[in-house]
């Protein structure tokens, strides 16, 4: 079926007592996405999932799911399957019985609830777990329960809250990258809220920012690293995180601590900015913007510096041959498109 | 708290009033209303206990309220339960004032039918030694069948980070 998974919030709003947890949220996901909704706690991305599973209902606005109006539809009635930060695994319940439960709730004969619940635990690899119980399963393995539970009834939307954060770091990759084959593979639209970035860049096809109740951007994670549309997303997207750095604009140059570096930006007259450089695209060069060294992280194939530039602290990013000694000063340059600026006072980008 | 002795005679107002003195129904009436509250209370950390989260994830497999209860919260508290039933059974098993001033004719709780084996004149102590004996046959069957599930129902894991069984 075409148009399955369809998604559209409209102008949503949810208020707690007087506090907004969300202030008017409107976005799209196409069918077959893999949609990610990034931001720190407490900026109402999960609110946001909530009030797309039905489990939560928005003060104002309307949710559309494959063109249909469900804003008041139940739940249980919105076939959607969801994932849980938690798991919520059913610890009375074998694995089997787990999986089996959302098709037992649509009352499909026995056989084929056995064949499906086989399928499902083969493609998440828990085929030969189906007779434990979820608290003798390793974390890793109740997390793979809880997606085989989520994909056996194959709905139309797969709600993932977090799912990886209760792993550990080896194990998150891996099943970062299960993740992304699981939903190719079934084709199936997927939403996925969490608050780290890197997981949002590497399994978004798209994204959208939240920060303060609010949507900042939408894009693909290419787009939003490329041409980050506030300071607030500039700061929160890259690893190490954007320098943001006060400057002054004039005639197509950026002077920062005194020094003036050459920008792609085109406006006229002068200004004060808010300028910001990834770690990365700053490369070590004479005659370039001066700064201190004052503590070095080596990371075997690449270093970051954290630097004292005139009182502004600064990090780059640099290969492990050019290692300078911590104390010394060095040179940088940056290229001219990757300098991006930022209004000071309304905090977007110029 | 009030000591019990001191509610008797409203409840014996009471229960004079609709015509249940020395009835089943007025018993059970009574006792109901000192078992009730006190389950509930004993029950309610229990359901506590359980995530919300499990409720939602059962929403959304499509399970509706009443399924969700007996399905997945029910068997989760089971131990609580068999607490409960073990708590409320002794406490009406157990009783003796209000039923030795509420009852005692034509119904009569086992409490105070072995209290009728103590007379002024002699007390009976074979018999009332083997009806104490009887008496607490069902408390320590139902002891034995509730340690089952209250061991259990004590240790089972419930999300990440939860007991092992």
């Amino acid at each position: 079926m075409t148009g399955r998974g369809e998604v559209r919030f409209q102008d949503i709003v949810k208020m707690h007592g007087e506090f907004a947890a969300l202030k008017g949220v409107n976005f799209e996901i196409k069918p077959g996405e893999f949609f990610a909704l990034l931001g720190p706690s407490g900026s109402g991305k999960s609110t946001t999932l909530r009030i797309l599973a039905g489990l939560d209902a928005p003060t104002a606005g309307r949710v559309f799911i494959d063109g249909k109006d469900v804003t008041s539809v139940d739940a249980r009635d919105r076939d959607i399957a969801m994932v849980f930060q938690s798991y919520a695994l059913y610890p009375h319940m074998t694995v089997a019985q787990n999986i089996a439960f959302p098709l037992e709730m649509s009352y499909l004969p026995k056989k084929e609830i056995r064949l499906a619940v086989d399928e499902a635990a083969r493609r998440v690899k828990i085929d030969h777990l189906l007779d434990r119980k979820p608290g003798q399963l390793s974390g890793g393995q109740q997390q793979r329960c809880a997606l085989a539970r989520a994909i056996v009834r194959k709905a139309r939307l797969f709600l993932l809250d977090e799912p990886l954060s209760n792993l550990d770091a080896k194990l998150r990759l891996e099943t970062r990258a299960e993740l992304k084959k699981l939903q190719r593979s079934l084709g199936v639209t997927a939403v996925y809220v969490t608050h780290d970035q890197e997981e949002a860049m590497t399994l978004a096809d798209r994204m959208a920012i939240f920060m303060a109740g609010e949507i900042q951007q939408v894009g693909t994670p290419t787009e939003v690293f490329a041409r980050p549309n506030s300071i607030d997303i500039a700061g929160f997207i890259g690893n190490p995180p954007m320098n943001l750095v006060p400057a002054r604009y004039a005639n197509g140059n950026v002077v920062i601590a005194g020094h003036a570096l050459k920008t792609s930006a085109l406006m006229a007259g002068e200004c004060d900015v808010v300028a910001g450089i990834r770690p990365g695209a700053l490369r070590l060069a004479p005659n370039g913007l001066k700064a201190k060294v004052e503590l070095i992280e080596d990371l075997g194939d690449t270093a970051v510096l954290d630097l004292d530039c005139s009182g502004t602290a600064m990090r780059v990013r640099i290969s492990h041959e050019d290692l300078p000694r911590e104390g010394s000063t060095i040179s940088m340059t940056a290229r001219p498109q990757d300098i991006h600026l930022f209004d000071p006072v309304t905090q977007k980008r110029l | 708290m009030l000591p019990p002795v001191g509610i008797i005679i409203p409840y014996f107002l009471v229960l004079r009033k609709i015509g249940w003195i020395d009835t089943y129904q007025g018993i059970i009436l009574i006792y109901l209303s000192f078992s009730l509250p006190f389950a509930i209370w004993l029950l309610v950390s229990y359901f506590e206990d359980i995530p919300f989260e499990m409720e939602e994830a059962a929403y959304l497999d499509g399970a509706s309220r009443l399924r969700t209860l007996w399905r997945i919260i029910i068997p989760q508290v089971r131990g609580g339960i068999a607490v409960t039933i073990v708590f409320v059974f002794l406490n009406a098993w157990n009783e003796f004032l209000f039923a030795v001033v509420l009852s005692g004719n034509t119904v009569r709780p086992v409490t105070v039918a072995m209290f009728n084996f103590v007379s002024v004149e002699q007390t009976l102590w074979a018999k009332l030694a083997a009806v104490s004996v009887l008496a607490m046959l069902p408390v320590v069957l139902l002891g034995v069948f509730a340690q089952k599930h209250i061991v259990k129902g004590l240790t089972v894991g419930a999300v990440k980070g939860g007991g092992h069984r």
